[in-house]
């Protein structure tokens, strides 16, 4: 019995992790100068530095709360206790005090949706479109397309200003044209980097990693010597010149942004 | 109150994930989470009658939901010689925090030949070999180990434990 918790302990045991002290005060940096401390950040220790903002606005009732990611993957939960990840450069608004279930998006968001049969949750996609849902989990894109990718539950997806529109159910996908929403033909979502906050390569082409990274990041890649070059392995999705670093590290190679 | 909760809980909860979710940093992940959540609640609701109880369900329920997104059949927490009950993490988490403080603790030479012979299971010779000492200092410096993690034990709970 006492050998199989020593064991334990030496198989995992790395120095410098789990330190309650460095958590501390990742934790004191990402809740402590918050008024109205009701953010937690998923992500602590990399979201803390990364977050370029929450604002407050004046007015108690109608004030807005707003959530914005910077250059990570940014988590965030809503006063409902719904999960909101924020993509790199998207942003994500609610009154509190008027209704913490009806939120406007702006870049890529993935929700999981406390469910409230009583309480729909509405996302308004940056004045195009709205979505309408019980409980679930889906992708919200509202950044260059408006599209959705439900993962989980059903959803109702209408155009700005309308009160019908189309149901959607697990595994479908749907976007905006011309004002009216579209069932798309695929789930594109990439719903283990949604849920997990983590790339996950497993022998995938150098050229498919940076292809990605330039999706997800909005920001293009290159790479002299990708052919031939594959990447394994669990990355953050946390600053992309973090990932870049560890990369170029891994693979030996030099990865230029920019054009 | 957060602040002591951290000192005291973090390192036995990261410990209690670990044997869930078998990886350190998703464990630190799920922990973290945990205490942004009951910093959450405290702040709504005010604080739960036993913020340690209430901080160790958030994680089960948290580590429950990664195994079975991740499509384990089994979603108990396990060692290395197989399934425990969740009472059972529990109670060594905190144990196990114990021990690995001491591991911690230790002077960097001696942690660096225990953990070569516990946990990549070289035996003396082989450790000796590899860092150009006699197989006599390494059986020292295991032993003293040994000894070092038996009192860290002792000062828990008062009675001796054998290998």
């Amino acid at each position: 019995m006492e050998k199989r918790l020593l064991d334990f302990v030496s198989r995992h045991y790395k120095a410098g992790i789990f330190n309650p002290a460095e958590a501390l005060q990742a934790f004191r940096r990402s809740h402590g100068y918050n008024p109205w401390r009701r953010i937690s950040w998923g992500i602590a220790a990399v979201a803390a530095a990364l977050i370029t903002g929450v604002f407050l606005f004046d007015g108690w009732k109608n004030s807005w709360t707003e959530y914005v990611a910077d250059a990570a993957l940014t988590e965030v939960v809503l006063p409902d206790g719904s999960i909101a990840k924020l993509g790199p450069g998207a942003s994500l608004r609610l009154q509190k005090h008027r209704n913490s279930r009806a939120v406007q998006s702006k870049g890529r968001i993935w929700f999981e949706v406390r469910k409230d049969s009583l309480a729909p949750f509405t996302v308004d996609m940056d004045g195009r479109a709205a979505i309408t849902v019980l409980g679930t989990k889906f992708l919200a894109d509202a950044g260059d397309e408006t599209r959705v990718d439900l993962f989980e539950g059903r959803v109702l997806f209408c155009g700005a200003g309308e009160e019908s529109g189309i149901i959607l159910t697990a595994g479908q996908a749907a976007h905006i044209e011309g004002g009216a929403p579209v069932y798309d033909d695929a789930f594109s979502a990439d719903t283990e980097l949604w849920r997990s906050g983590r790339f996950h390569f497993d022998g995938t082409a150098l050229e498919e990693v940076l292809a990605k990274l330039e999706s997800f990041y909005g920001e293009s890649l290159s790479c002299a010597d990708a052919k031939d070059r594959s990447l394994s392995g669990r990355f953050k999705a946390g600053r992309l010149d973090d990932l870049i670093a560890a990369i170029e590290e891994a693979l030996d190679v030099k990865i230029e942004k920019g054009e | 109150m957060i602040d002591r909760l951290f000192r005291k809980e973090y390192r036995p909860l990261c410990i209690y994930a670990l044997h869930y979710l078998g990886d350190t940093s998703d464990s630190e992940d799920v922990v973290s989470d945990a205490f942004g959540k009951l910093w959450d609640k405290i702040s709504s609701e005010g604080t739960p009658a036993n913020p340690r109880a209430w901080l160790y369900t958030c994680v089960r329920n948290a580590c429950v939901d990664i195994l079975r997104e991740r499509g384990h059949e089994t979603l108990l927490p396990s060692d290395l010689e197989g399934r425990i009950s969740d009472e059972e993490a529990i109670d060594r988490s905190a144990i196990e925090a114990r021990l690995w403080t001491a591991i911690e603790r230790m002077p960097e030479k001696r942690r660096q030949i225990f953990l070569m012979a516990k946990r990549d299971g070289m035996s003396y010779d082989e450790i000796a070999a590899e860092l150009g000492i006699s197989a006599n200092t390494v059986r020292n410096h295991v032993e003293n180990a040994f000894t070092s993690l038996r009192e860290s034990r002792k000062e828990i709970l008062n009675f001796v434990f054998f290998f």
